[in-house]
C-alpha cells in the first residue's frame, strides 16, 4: 500500500549496514565439466514483447510493503518496469538495460530513492542475461553455468531434466550478493520468484498474476 | 502489404466518433446538478457496493483489472476487499489503515501523514459526492444521454504531484457515483467502475474491522 511505502523509505538510509554477507557459492557437490565454446546463459522467462504483471511482497529490516510490480520487456536491449499500490498508483516507472537506467517517474518519496537503483538491479539480474560461459558444473541433477560481469559472476541453476532455470545467483569476486529462486511452475513458467539479498535484510517475493486479469 | 500498412495507419490517426458524445452543461444545469449532488451526499450514511478498477500503464498493451467490494460509513470509515485476482483488505478508520494481505494483518497510523490523509479524503469524497464542493479543485462539467462528467484539476501542488486530473461520472437519474478515473502526472490513469451500489442500507461496524 502507499503509505506503507512511504515508511518503508525511512529505512532505506539503514540499506547500506551490512549484515553477514554470504561467501560464494558452495560447488563441493558439482564436478567441473569442460564449458561448451561459445555457450551463452540465457534466462528463459522473459522475452521480448511480453508483459509480466505480480503481485509483490517486499521486507526489510522487519518492515513490510507490498504493491503491484508490472514488467515489459520492450526490444533487444531495453526493459522497463513499474511499481503500483494496489490502488494502481504509480509509485516508480523505470527503464534500463545492461548498462543503463533512466527513471521516467516517481512519487516524490522515492524520487533519488536508493530503493529504486536496487530494485533496478535486481530486475536487471532477473530479465537480463546473455552472459558468456566461462566455467560449467554439474550433478546428477542440476547444471550450473557460471559468467562473468563486471566486478563478479552470476552463476544459472538449471533442472537437468526440465532445463527449468530453478535459482540464480549475483556474486562480487568474493562474496554472494543475491539469490533469485523461481519456483511453482506452471506451463514452464515460474509463478514465484524470490530475491534475497545476502549483504542487506532485503527480500522480495513475486508471485505472477493470473493471466486472465491482465486484460 | 505496404499499402495495408498505410491504410492501417491512417484509420489510426482519424478519430473514431464517440458512441457517447459529451456536451457541455450551461450555468443553470450546473447549479442544479450540484445542489441534488450536494443534498444526496448530506442524506447519505451508508454506500457498499461492487467495482472493477483498471490500470493502464502507457508502455503496456493490457490493462491490469482487479476487482471486489467496498463499503462506506459516514463519515470516513471505508473499506476496499480486493476479491480477485488477490485477496487485499483495506480499512481506513479513524485516521488509521488497517490492511489485510492475503491473510497478514497490518496497521498504520496515517494521521500526521498529509499526503496521506488527502489521497483517503479524495477517495471517499469521490464515491460520496462531497468531491465537487472541494475548493482544491477547479471543475468542469459535460454530460451525455446517461452520464453527467465532472473533470477536477487540482490546484493542491500535494496532490498535483500525484494526479493531474481527477474524472468522476456520475448517473443522470441517481446522482450515483459511476466511474472515478485518476490520470497522473505521465499520463496513466486509474479506472474504478462501480456497480450495484446500494445507499444507506445498514453496514453493521464489524466490517470496518478485521
Amino acid at each position: 500500500m502507499y503509505l506503507s511505502t512511504i515508511r518503508f523509505l525511512s529505512f532505506s538510509s539503514l540499506l547500506f549496514l551490512l549484515g553477514a554477507c554470504g561467501s560464494l557459492p558452495d560447488l563441493t557437490e558439482f564436478d567441473k565439466v569442460p564449458a561448451k565454446p561459445g555457450e551463452v546463459a540465457q534466462n528463459p522467462y522473459f522475452s521480448e514483447g511480453d508483459e509480466k504483471v505480480f503481485k509483490a511482497d517486499i521486507s526489510i529490516y522487519k518492515n513490510e510493503f507490498t504493491g503491484i510490480f508490472v514488467h515489459r520487456k520492450m526490444n533487444d536491449t531495453i526493459h522497463r518496469i513499474a511499481l503500483l499500490s494496489e490502488f494502481g498508483k504509480t509509485l516508480f516507472d523505470l527503464s534500463y538495460s545492461r548498462n543503463f537506467s533512466k527513471l521516467n517517474y516517481s512519487i516524490p518519496e522515492l524520487d533519488r530513492s536508493y530503493i529504486i537503483t536496487i530494485l533496478a538491479d535486481d530486475f536487471r539480474l532477473l530479465t537480463i542475461s546473455g552472459g558468456k560461459v566461462g566455467e560449467r558444473y554439474e550433478s546428477t541433477e542440476t547444471e550450473v553455468l557460471k559468467t562473468a560481469i563486471e566486478k563478479g559472476f552470476v552463476y544459472y541453476y538449471f533442472k537437468k531434466e526440465s532445463q527449468d532455470l530453478i535459482k540464480l545467483t549475483k556474486t562480487s569476486a568474493k562474496k554472494e550478493k543475491v539469490n533469485i529462486y523461481f519456483t511453482n511452475f506452471k506451463n514452464k513458467l515460474p509463478e514465484t520468484i524470490q530475491i534475497v539479498h545476502s549483504g542487506i535484510n532485503l527480500t522480495i517475493v513475486l508471485n505472477a498474476i493470473p493471466q486472465a486479469y491482465v486484460d | 502489404m505496404h499499402i495495408i500498412k498505410h491504410i492501417i495507419l491512417i484509420l489510426s490517426l482519424v478519430p473514431v466518433a464517440s458512441t457517447a458524445q459529451n456536451s457541455s452543461m450551461d450555468s443553470e444545469e450546473i447549479n442544479q446538478f450540484q445542489e441534488e449532488i450536494a443534498q444526496k451526499a448530506g442524506s447519505t450514511n451508508t454506500i457498499k457496493g461492487e467495482f472493477v478498477q483498471k490500470k493502464q500503464l502507457a508502455f503496456l498493451q493490457n490493462e491490469i483489472q482487479s476487482s471486489g467490494r467496498f463499503f462506506y460509513a459516514s463519515p470516513d470509515k471505508i473499506k476496499w476487499s480486493y476479491l480477485q485476482p488477490y485477496s487485499y483488505e483495506v480499512i481506513f478508520r479513524n485516521h488509521k489503515l488497517f490492511i489485510d494481505n492475503e491473510g497478514e494483518q497490518s496497521s498504520i497510523d496515517i494521521g500526521n501523514n498529509e499526503l496521506f490523509g488527502k489521497l483517503n479524503q479524495l477517495i471517499i469524497n469521490s464515491i460520496n459526492g462531497k468531491m465537487l464542493q472541494n475548493k482544491n479543485f477547479e471543475t468542469t462539467y459535460e454530460q451525455n444521454a446517461e452520464f453527467v462528467v465532472a473533470k477536477l484539476l487540482p490546484t493542491d501542488p500535494v496532490v498535483l504531484k500525484l494526479f493531474r486530473e481527477i474524472i468522476l461520472t456520475f448517473d443522470k437519474t441517481t446522482y450515483e457515483i459511476h466511474r472515478v478515473m485518476l490520470v497522473e502526472p505521465a499520463g496513466d490513469d486509474t479506472q474504478i467502475f462501480f456497480t450495484k451500489l446500494k445507499t444507506n442500507v445498514p453496514i453493521d461496524d464489524s466490517v470496518f474491522e478485521f
